[in-house]
């Protein structure tokens, strides 16, 4: 596993300076928007949260791509490396990449906060589970399909996912928002501790994760090069 | 106790089969598996490898069952394919630091001294390498854990007379201790000839003949004749044969050339050529 680790922190150099120069541009979009109250900050903020996590998730699955077409997992498989502690060290790696996109698509929402009503960490905390829900939700399903399929499979199931997430939480966004008569449709899903819903979500977030890697340790042991 | 020991080995695919295959690598040897493009080379290795699942039969790697599964074996096998599988935008030094975190036996100084030794530089990129870099890199990477067991898969093909030389010259420095054992497989018979102690001929996915090449050499000779002359010789001891203008040139025993005619040394290339176009 430390080597699956030791390959990928090799090649975080180039996500870590496209995070960077993300910040450097994402931060001051946030200060465009509006400031109204908290709770209209993931609303605001969505959708570029969404592109930065999406952007994790692409760059983690274009390194096992990669891998892929050059045959190290291959050669890997002739390594004394188990087949379960390659995808145990290759979640974690992903998992890594997708927290610091996370955390960088939560820039714009703090900007947003500062701007506002000022820094609220429950608010914060809640944008972060979202958007690191998405994430994970979508790496849950692509992994164990790129693992039996191929990468081409995961990256376009990956793209899919995406877009009707996009549409989803549009939808979602839509319905949060107080119409004329002063009613939201979600109205109890707004009214909930976002400490309990920001547990909950990370907690599905491990279950997804944790249960996509059991499948993705059986396919990968069943795998034929 | 064998390097390798098959038996009765099956693997079918839509269009071509592993049929029935029998091979050994004894301990401290080098066998050559030679063979056409498509002859089954490259998926009896992946077989032996357990990166193929086969049909049937059974395959034993230094000692353990490979339905067991090779992973208290993997540490002793270096692997060579034909292509170069590192990634692409690491370089030398950095794959140096993942097969030191994967091998418990890995030495970062017979490393280093290989890449001294193949002119290899450390910190470009492997993407950018030669192809003799990439493959001198993977020889360099697979004989720098101490592996008892050597298995290169058309390792030297598509590469310079020089560059092949050299890897050549480090299989037979390998094996000279009659400790460690060597697979190699290539259609490129004139390498494996300089090196291997036995040669395995393979066809369509079948074992044709499988000796020690010493013994081939005392068994099989080159002859020039008729064909009325060689229509005299028993058809059993006939492996060969191309006719010509001139006459026929053909490989029999050595035991079955008539007298008056000059028997000449076989080379394992012709016997190969021959072998193959008869059962064709």
């Amino acid at each position: 596993m430390k080597s699956v680790l030791i390959r990928g922190a090799l090649c975080f150099k180039n996500p870590l300076s496209l995070v960077l120069s993300l910040l450097f541009f994402v931060a001051p979009i946030g200060l465009c928007f509006e400031s109204g109250n908290n709770m209209e900050t993931l609303n605001d903020t969505f959708l570029l949260g969404m592109m930065c996590t999406m952007m994790g998730s692409i760059i983690a699955m274009s390194l096992f791509a990669e891998d892929d077409k050059s045959g190290w997992d291959k050669f890997m498989a002739t390594m004394p490396v188990p087949a379960g502690r390659v995808i145990v060290g290759r979640y974690l790696f992903t998992l890594a990449l997708v927290l610091l996109y996370v955390l960088s698509a939560t820039v714009p929402s703090v900007a947003l906060m500062l701007k506002g009503s000022g820094f609220d960490v429950k608010e914060w905390l809640f944008v972060f589970s979202v958007l690191l829900g998405i994430s994970v939700f979508m790496l849950s399903l692509t992994l164990p399909i790129s693992v039996r399929f191929g990468n081409v499979a995961g990256i376009v199931v990956s793209v899919s996912v995406f877009m009707l997430l996009v549409f989803g939480g549009v939808i979602v966004s839509a319905m949060l928002v107080k119409n004329e008569q002063g009613i939201t449709v979600l109205g109890d899903l707004i009214k909930a501790d976002r400490y309990v819903l920001s547990a909950a979500i990370i907690g599905a977030c491990a279950v997804f994760l944790g249960l996509s890697m059991v499948i993705s340790v059986s396919l990968m042991k069943r795998k034929e090069y | 106790m064998n390097a390798i020991e098959i038996k009765g080995l099956c693997k079918s695919f839509k269009d071509f089969s592993i049929d029935n295959l029998d091979l050994t690598v004894p301990r401290g040897c080098v066998v050559g598996l030679v063979g056409e493009n498509g002859a089954g080379k490259s998926t009896t290795i992946k077989l032996i490898l357990n990166l193929l699942r086969k049909d049937s039969g059974t395959v034993s790697v230094l000692g353990r069952d490979s339905a067991d599964g090779l992973e208290q074996v993997k540490e002793d096998i270096g692997v060579v394919f034909d292509e170069c599988c590192f990634p692409s935008d690491l370089n030398a030094m950095a794959m140096g630091r993942i097969f030191r975190a994967a091998y418990k036996n890995w030495d970062s100084q017979v490393y280093s001294d290989f890449l001294g030794k193949f002119d290899l530089p450390e910190k470009k990129k492997i993407g950018k390498f030669s192809r003799g870099m990439k493959m001198k890199l993977s020889i360099a990477a697979a004989m720098s854990h101490h592996a008892k067991l050597l298995v290169l898969d058309e390792a030297t093909s598509g590469l310079d007379p020089v560059v092949r030389d050299d890897i050549i010259d480090i299989i037979g420095e390998f094996a000279s201790d009659e400790e460690h054992s060597v697979l190699i497989s290539s259609h490129i018979v004139s390498d494996l000839e300089k090196v291997c102690d036995y040669i395995a001929f393979m066809h369509k996915g079948r074992l044709m003949l499988f000796e020690e090449k010493d013994r081939m050499y005392e068994h099989y000779v080159v002859i020039h004749c008729t064909e009325k002359e060689l229509a005299d010789i028993r058809p059993e001891a006939v492996i060969g044969k191309k006719v010509g203008t001139f006459g026929v040139e053909a490989i029999i025993l050595k035991d079955a050339v008539p007298k008056g005619i000059q028997p000449y040394p076989v080379d394992i290339e012709k016997l190969f050529v021959f072998m193959v176009k008869e059962n064709t």
